[in-house]
């Protein structure tokens, strides 16, 4: 099976190319209704899915519970975070980090496969970078 | 008299000022049950915009834009957020009367967009406000807030125990959590500290950032219009940490790294069902 990357476009001189996951295959999956990429400073690199609605707010949001949920990973010292599942009643919402300094954010379905998705969230972060 | 409106679902409660509340309620619908003082009355929104005020000190009560610029003069009001269907809101509009309403709610009402009527399928339309405050996710006893239409069943009912399930207290459902293989600790906590908990570690500590946590994620609840909490998992490397709502506060959930997703899931729903019974 053969995989394409994206590639961002940067302007500037001296800024990398990045890998953009694919958030595509991740909306593949049934149950999942939207997935974003969020940089640490809260905008978004990529959404697909669920472009109607507030993507900058939900990202920065996403963001902070990034943070916040790095404070109980300070407090309890059992490794550094790895995931964030969010469920409510009528979604679920996960968020792992994609690289350095991005996360992958998936609003699903309650019903979703999860494991699924899971799996898919960590396929993304082991992708390799390619060069400039 | 105070209205006795449709009860919803409870989403939090929160101090803040007026303004405040209406810069980020956008896409809730439902009611803020306001208090200041020895007054109460309410506030009814529909998908972000204000439509109706009320509010009750004693025998008197104003409404309308009245009521709203007498809120608007406070600081701080002490707010409880309730979520409504198309079906509550119209009721509670019905019950404050077209008096409390505010003019031309109807013309500047927004539509709710697509992506988040994908996520309202099963309990109908309604988005949930953020609340800065994790306080208890059960609702007091307010006469403004308790009305024929409470008793909503459903997972909710695991933040909002109906009377006389109070045999299912902190305790008893703490050892039965933390005898399931995998878990390590378990704790009930309210209003910034533990009630009771269980296992060998020591969660006193991660309360406070337990409520930061609660504080984001009624943000990111604010957005997605998604019903209520049922759970937050933060998975480490070394350990997952559950916080889920339980009565009137959170249990706060120690397993090991093996333990997965569908058993942390499987776990947070039975004790949910007990909550319910």
């Amino acid at each position: 099976m053969t995989e394409s990357l994206l590639l961002l476009q940067n302007s500037g001189m001296d800024t990398p190319a990045e890998a953009v996951p694919e958030l595509d295959d991740v909306l593949k999956i049934r149950g999942v209704g939207g997935a974003f990429l969020i940089r640490n400073d809260g905008s978004v690199v990529i959404a697909a899915g669920c472009l109607e609605q507030d993507n900058g707010g939900l990202s920065s949001s996403s963001l902070r519970l990034v943070f916040e949920s790095g404070m109980i990973a300070d407090r309890i010292r059992d490794g550094p975070l790895s995931q964030i599942f969010l469920e409510f009643e009528n979604s679920v919402l996960m968020i792992q980090e994609a690289d350095n300094d991005r996360f992958i954010a998936v609003i699903a379905s309650p019903d979703a496969n999860i494991g699924r998705i899971n799996y898919h969230m960590k396929r993304q972060r082991k992708r390799p970078v390619p060069a400039a | 008299m105070s209205p006795a409106i449709p009860k919803g679902t409870p989403i939090g409660q929160i101090e803040t000022s007026l303004d405040w509340l209406l810069s980020h309620t956008t896409r809730f619908q439902g009611a803020i049950v306001v208090r200041i003082s020895n007054g109460k009355g309410l506030i009814l929104i529909e998908y972000g915009r204000p439509a109706a005020f009320y509010y009750t000190v004693g025998t008197r009560v104003i409404r309308g834009e009245a009521a709203r610029q007498f809120l608007a003069q406070y600081e701080f009001i002490r707010a409880s957020l309730r979520q409504y269907t198309d079906r509550e809101f119209q009721e509670a509009m019905t019950l404050v009367g077209p008096g409390a309403w505010i003019t031309g709610r109807r013309e500047e009402a927004a539509e709710l967009p697509p992506f988040m009527k994908m996520f309202e399928k099963r309990q109908g339309a309604g988005g949930v406000s953020k609340s800065r405050s994790a306080g208890p996710v059960a609702g007091h006893q307010d006469p403004v807030e308790d009305g024929p239409a409470a008793g909503k069943s459903g997972r909710t009912g695991a933040a909002v125990p109906p009377l006389g399930v109070k045999e299912h207290t902190s305790p008893g459902v703490l050892d039965r959590i933390v005898y399931i293989p995998g878990v390590s600790a378990a704790a009930f906590f309210r209003e910034g500290s533990i009630v009771d908990s269980r296992g060998d570690d020591s969660l006193e500590d991660l309360v406070e950032p337990a409520e930061e946590v609660l504080l984001s994620v009624f943000e990111v609840l604010a957005l997605l219009s998604t019903g209520p909490l049922v759970q937050v998992t933060i998975r480490l490397f070394g350990r997952n940490v559950t916080i889920a709502p339980f009565n009137d506060g959170y249990l706060l959930v120690l397993t090991n790294p093996e333990v997965n997703l569908g058993q942390i899931r499987k776990l947070v729903h039975d004790v949910t069902e007990i909550g319910t019974v």
